[in-house]
């Protein structure tokens, strides 16, 4: 006869998953916008660094058939800490935080995850990034 | 015909080589790196004698400037990140073609095996494009950081990039079950003295145990779907602009009157 050797309840942990806040984030940037730019987020198929987990963050222009890759993040099985990958732009307004041989910030848990996305919301390049989707999308 | 040039200007106020080139090749399309030119400096040279060019606005991808001879309208940006813009060429009466233009990290950053791993995911997105315009007539040009035989460029899960139009044309290849497509990468045939030209885009000497001295960094890659309207007999790495040479007496490119990078140029033919 066989022997259940599973402890009878596993521990439900209670922390949001990054790739949930980026989606919630998503569908904000569209309320926000009125859906001229909303975003979405792709699971990628490879690997930036070793974390099994990637996920990109892309801004979409529907009236311009535009998209834009924001940043990535990579986290293991246990979600935290996550890996933001940051583009080089975006890279430089971080810079005090990483030096220049790595390309990404750490967030040890859900609250410096949501600490760095609004910095990373209201970097320049973001709004920056954005300011010129609306402007053309309006000529479109 | 559609002539293109790419250009690292490594920074360097490059306006009257550039309107060289422009006048010399009847250049169509200039796609730049690592231009700090303002875009109306350039503009405003470009159009000194008559008004021809026009300026690209940028959207997300600040590191590439775009320069062409017709209204930007015709060449939107479908895709980019901030260092790559995948652009839909859609000229009246011609076919449709993807064009993608990057300047990939340096190896002063990254090494080899972060670049392979990042050129995965180029491969991944520019098929992704592909699939949503529903055709695989692309390009992709720009400052690569990598050499044509490097990881990133050969592997079947990155760029997948071979030497020979004739193993580019089978359009793909199988690794472990899962197919992979073609770029014919024609910038192999530009190493060493056998070719016509420099020996590459880009010449690095240090003494270190493992150094090329001159590297192919700046490269042209085609989809097999695209090779019949690819002039390779025009691909150049250009070493003058008509009045003045771009490389030194050694033959190196000459960074006080050009960039440290050396300009390609091809022409599509429809």
């Amino acid at each position: 006869m066989s022997v259940d050797l599973w402890p009878n309840e596993f521990e439900r942990i209670e922390v949001k998953a990054p790739v949930t806040i980026l989606r919630e984030q998503a569908s904000a940037l569209g309320d926000k916008t009125k859906n001229i730019v909303s975003a979405r987020v792709d699971k990628s198929r490879s690997a930036l660094g070793e974390e099994p987990f990637v996920y990109s963050f892309v801004i979409e222009a529907p009236a311009l058939n535009y998209e834009y890759e924001l940043f990535s993040i990579g986290h293991d099985i246990e979600m935290y800490p996550v890996k933001i990958f940051l583009g080089s732009d975006l890279k430089d307004e971080f810079l005090h935080e990483i030096d220049k041989f790595h390309s990404y910030v750490q967030a040890d848990n859900e609250e410096e995850f949501i600490i760095y996305l609004k910095r990373i919301f209201s970097s320049e390049k973001s709004v920056r990034v954005i300011g010129s989707i609306l402007a053309q999308s309006e000529r479109a | 015909m559609l002539t293109c040039v790419f250009w690292n200007l490594n920074k360097k106020p490059l306006e009257e080589v550039v309107c060289r080139l422009a006048n010399r090749h009847e250049v169509d399309i200039f796609m730049f790196a690592e231009m700090k030119t303002s875009p109306t400096v350039m503009l405003e040279h470009l159009n000194r004698e008559r008004t021809k060019f026009f300026y690209v606005p940028k959207l997300g991808c600040e590191r590439i400037e775009l320069f062409t001879r017709f209204n930007s309208r015709y060449i939107a940006p479908v895709y980019e990140n901030d260092r790559m813009t995948i652009r839909h060429l859609t000229l009246p009466g011609l076919i449709e073609i993807l064009i993608g233009v990057l300047h990939f990290p340096s190896k002063l950053f990254w090494n080899e095996s972060s670049q392979a791993a990042e050129c995965a995911r180029l491969s991944h997105k520019i098929q992704e494009q592909e699939l949503k315009i529903g055709h695989c007539r692309s390009i992709l040009v720009g400052d690569f950081n990598m050499n044509p035989f490097e990881d990133g460029m050969v592997n079947a899960n990155g760029l997948n990039s071979v030497m020979s139009r004739r193993v580019a044309l089978r359009g793909s290849r199988v690794v472990q079950e899962e197919p992979y497509p073609f770029f014919y990468n024609p910038m192999w045939s530009f190493f060493g003295d056998l070719s016509q030209g420099p020996c590459g885009t880009f010449y690095y000497e240090r003494a270190e145990h493992k150094v090329f001295y001159w590297n192919i960094f700046d490269q042209v890659l085609v989809r097999p779907a695209l090779l019949e309207y690819f002039d390779s007999r025009s691909l150049q790495i250009l070493a003058t602009d008509g009045a003045t040479s771009l490389v030194s007496g050694d033959g190196t490119p000459d960074n006080r009157i050009g960039s440290d990078h050396l300009p390609i140029l091809f022409q599509l033919k429809f």
